[in-house]
């Protein structure tokens, strides 16, 4: 799951913050969501599931009621996931794109946020895994939701917003709100978003602008690719894995509306990288961030240097921080964790087909 | 099946039978079609068609009506898969209306694609004795014309080297598969220069899907981090390049692109400062006519962000309604006017996210140093010029 924020260009969009909110803007308790698409996915502890909504710019909190718990218990393995997801949406596993994975925190059902087809005509779908790996699709017309808009991308031109895109990277359910990271097609900037849940029409959120050092003389923002919550030294942080590929901190106090924030650079995880997932977990009484990466493939990074690392404030050749690769993880493009001894994980194999598949944590 | 409608049934084979049937030697044969279905909410299943049984019974019809089956047990009666992938059976609803029993798609199915029916009349809930009919069905598909890349900006023969990103147009709608597979970046020797650009699971597109947003690693591009130290710059100034988009790019249908599209650029010197809005030129129009207002910048800023983020404003901060133009090289931006303009003072408003294309805003370069920078309050975010018509 995409436990990260991706909050950045949506944010961006600070300017928005210039214009009341309107009724509109939020919807009130209703029964049939109507999402333009979906992903990333993040649950809240009460089995909420927060879905992004990029085409439309919004977060929906759904309500699965009994579709969250009809199923067998857990998850079990789907070899070829794509392929009976495609063939339940009636199409080719070539024209759906799964977007997220995310656990529910009770049922330990696996769901799956997908885009059926392609360009403007592409549909959300939402799939239900469980214990005895049915795949199901979750009818979005009976379920209970509220949603709320994205602050708008500033313009001040009559032409418009143009051609101007927000890709939600990564939210997050923490402490009552709701926090999203996000990257513009535009502009390369990096803004926090949050706003309390439920949600609320006095309530149009907050955004705040990160910023980590390049080294002791530069500073510089870029897009939080994914973030978890985490407490460290008894005090709750962010904890985002920005492009190529820094691990940075911020006291979520520090978060405060309007202010630009200067994160601390933990560990630095190597070129030509991006974050994908990450997720917290506990083994042998120690804490570790589990964390898929496009070229780097998972990480098992031990969170007890969090609060004691020195901020990385020279450059860095290579990589910085203490770090394992999982050799026995590869191909990961979705992660979560399903329980407390298994991640679940979505990784290619050598024949091209994805799997949807549960692995002991390292 | 609507007038005017055209539909490919494949491989033709619908069994009827007429024999020992419960219901009398008139038994009229099962037909499978594939049907236009009214238009029904949601307004996304407008378009749908639904696969339709008839040639069953009114006491047939009842007892489907009445029989509150299970997906499973629908599914043992009549199953529709995409042909080839039977992995599972596509979603999608039962209906049984007055005359027929219909198989509507939870998505509508792919113009173009070929789905399997399978209809088994024994699994009636009172059974036929009937062959089990399988039939092929599609759609046709969509005619298409061959997509091109239109351009790619900057549109300059000139791009600094630590330039952040860059856009490719496209004449029609591409499919969602990224564009880093197909996205070569070639030095003056013709070698791919390796890990030039970000990879990023996301996709960068426009909400039609015709400009794609590509970004030079940043890693590589920020001085001083580790990216920069090992590889330094993709782009290495005095040195020439060329952009290559590989045609294998699949457009919104699946189709590749026409032709391969090649941009030769040359790598010029890095560009580190904040945009000024005090080193533009404004040329003021003269009232009375709809002549452009014309701003000149003293190097190319963002096409896409210069059609949102600089426009025209009264002085009370009304807008000025308008169009705006941005020549080759976006180096100079153009507002003409809806209306004449008319005597007296106007300004340019300017956001502050405004970015040339190596990420420089207004009012602060894309790599900030730290300690010249004292307090963390954010930058305005908008900034304006005044100029005067005469």
């Amino acid at each position: 799951m995409r436990t990260s924020l991706k909050l950045v260009a949506v944010l961006a969009l600070a300017i928005a913050s210039a214009t009341a909110p309107s009724a509109e803007r939020l919807a009130v308790p209703a029964v049939g969501p109507t999402l333009s698409s979906i992903g990333p996915l993040a649950f809240g502890p009460d089995g909420i599931l927060y879905a992004a909504d990029r085409q439309a710019a919004a977060i929906f909190a759904l309500d699965l009621g009994a579709q969250a718990s009809g199923g067998a218990a857990g998850t079990k393995d789907v070899p070829g996931i794509d392929q009976k997801i495609a063939a339940l949406l009636g199409t080719a596993p070539a024209d759906i794109r799964i977007t997220d994975l995310a656990v529910h925190p009770t049922t330990r059902n696996s769901f799956v946020a997908v885009m059926r087809g392609q360009a403007n005509d592409a549909k959300p779908a939402l799939l239900r895994i469980d214990g005895a790996g049915k795949i199901d699709l979750v009818n979005f017309d009976t379920l209970k939701f509220t949603s709320i808009t994205l602050p708008n991308p500033a313009a001040v031109s009559t032409t418009g917003r143009g051609g101007r895109t927000q890709s939600i990277t990564d939210l997050a359910y923490v402490n009552g709100r709701v926090y999203v990271a996000g990257l513009s097609n535009e502009e390369f900037a990096s803004k926090l978003w949050s706003v309390a849940y439920p949600f609320s029409a006095a309530d149009r959120g907050t955004s705040v602008e990160t910023y980590h050092g390049n080294h002791a003389r530069l500073e510089t923002n870029a897009p939080v690719m994914s973030f978890v919550s985490y407490s460290i030294a008894n005090q709750p942080y962010i904890v985002a894995g920005y492009t190529c590929t820094p691990l940075v901190k911020f006291p979520l106090s520090s978060l405060k509306p309007g202010e630009k924030v200067l994160g601390t650079t933990m560990a630095e995880l190597g070129a030509g990288n991006q974050p994908i997932d990450m997720v917290i977990y506990k083994k042998d009484g120690q804490d570790y961030l589990l964390m898929a990466n496009t070229t780097h493939g998972v990480l098992k990074i031990p969170t007890s240097q969090f609060a004691t690392a020195q901020p990385i404030t020279t450059p860095v050749r290579g990589t910085a921080g203490s770090f394992e690769k999982i050799a026995a993880m590869a191909n990961v493009e979705q992660l979560d964790l399903l329980d407390a001894q298994h991640s679940i994980v979505i990784a290619r194999g050598a024949d091209g087909a994805r799997n949807l598949t549960a692995i002991v944590l390292p | 099946m609507k007038k005017g409608v055209r539909l490919f049934f494949m491989a033709f084979i619908a069994f009827s039978i007429s024999s020992c049937s419960p219901h009398g030697p008139a038994a009229v044969p099962l037909h499978v079609t594939l049907r236009q279905i009214d238009p029904r909410p949601p307004a996304s299943r407008t378009d749908s068609y639904a696969v339709v049984v008839s040639g069953l019974s009114g006491a047939e019809l009842r007892s489907l009506r009445s029989a509150q089956w299970s997906e499973e047990a629908w599914h043992a009666l009549m199953r529709v898969s995409v042909t080839g992938n039977d992995t599972a059976a596509v979603a999608g609803r039962y209906v049984v209306t007055a005359d027929a029993v219909q198989f509507e798609p939870r998505f509508p199915f792919d113009p173009g694609r070929s789905y399997s029916v399978r209809l088994d009349p024994a699994k009636l809930p009172t059974p036929r004795d009937d062959r089990i009919v399988e039939q092929a069905i599609a759609l046709p598909a969509k005619a298409t014309t061959p997509t091109v890349v239109t351009a790619i900006y900057p549109s300059g023969a000139a791009w600094p080297e630590n330039i952040l990103r860059f856009y490719i147009h496209f004449s029609a709608s591409m499919s969602s598969t990224g564009g880093l597979d197909y996205v070569r970046l070639l030095d003056d020797a013709g070698r791919e220069v390796q890990e030039a650009f970000l990879v990023l699971d996301t996709d960068l597109w426009n909400d039609d899907y015709t400009r794609c947003t590509v970004f030079f690693d940043p890693g590589r591009v920020k001085r001083g981090v580790g990216p920069n130290l090992l590889l330094g710059r993709a782009l290495r100034e005095g040195r020439r390049y060329t952009i290559v988009v590989n045609p294998a790019w699949p457009d919104a249908n699946g189709h590749p692109l026409k032709a391969e599209y090649r941009q030769e650029l040359r790598a010029g010197p890095p560009i580190e400062r904040p945009l000024s809005v005090g080193d533009w030129r404004v040329v003021p129009p003269a009232h009375d006519t709809r002549d452009p207002l014309v701003v000149t910048f003293p190097w190319p800023l963002d096409r896409a962000l210069l059609t949102r983020a600089v426009g025209v404003a009264f002085p009370d901060g009304r807008s000025v309604d308008g169009n705006i133009a941005v020549d080759p090289g976006e180096t100079t931006w153009k507002f003409t006017p809806r209306d004449p303009w008319r005597a007296g003072d106007y300004h340019l408003a300017v956001l502050t996210l405004l970015e040339d294309p190596s990420g420089n805003r207004v009012g602060r370069a894309f790599e900030v140093k730290m300690f010249e920078r004292g307090d963390r309050t954010p930058q305005p975010e908008r900034t304006t010029v005044p100029f005067t018509v005469r």
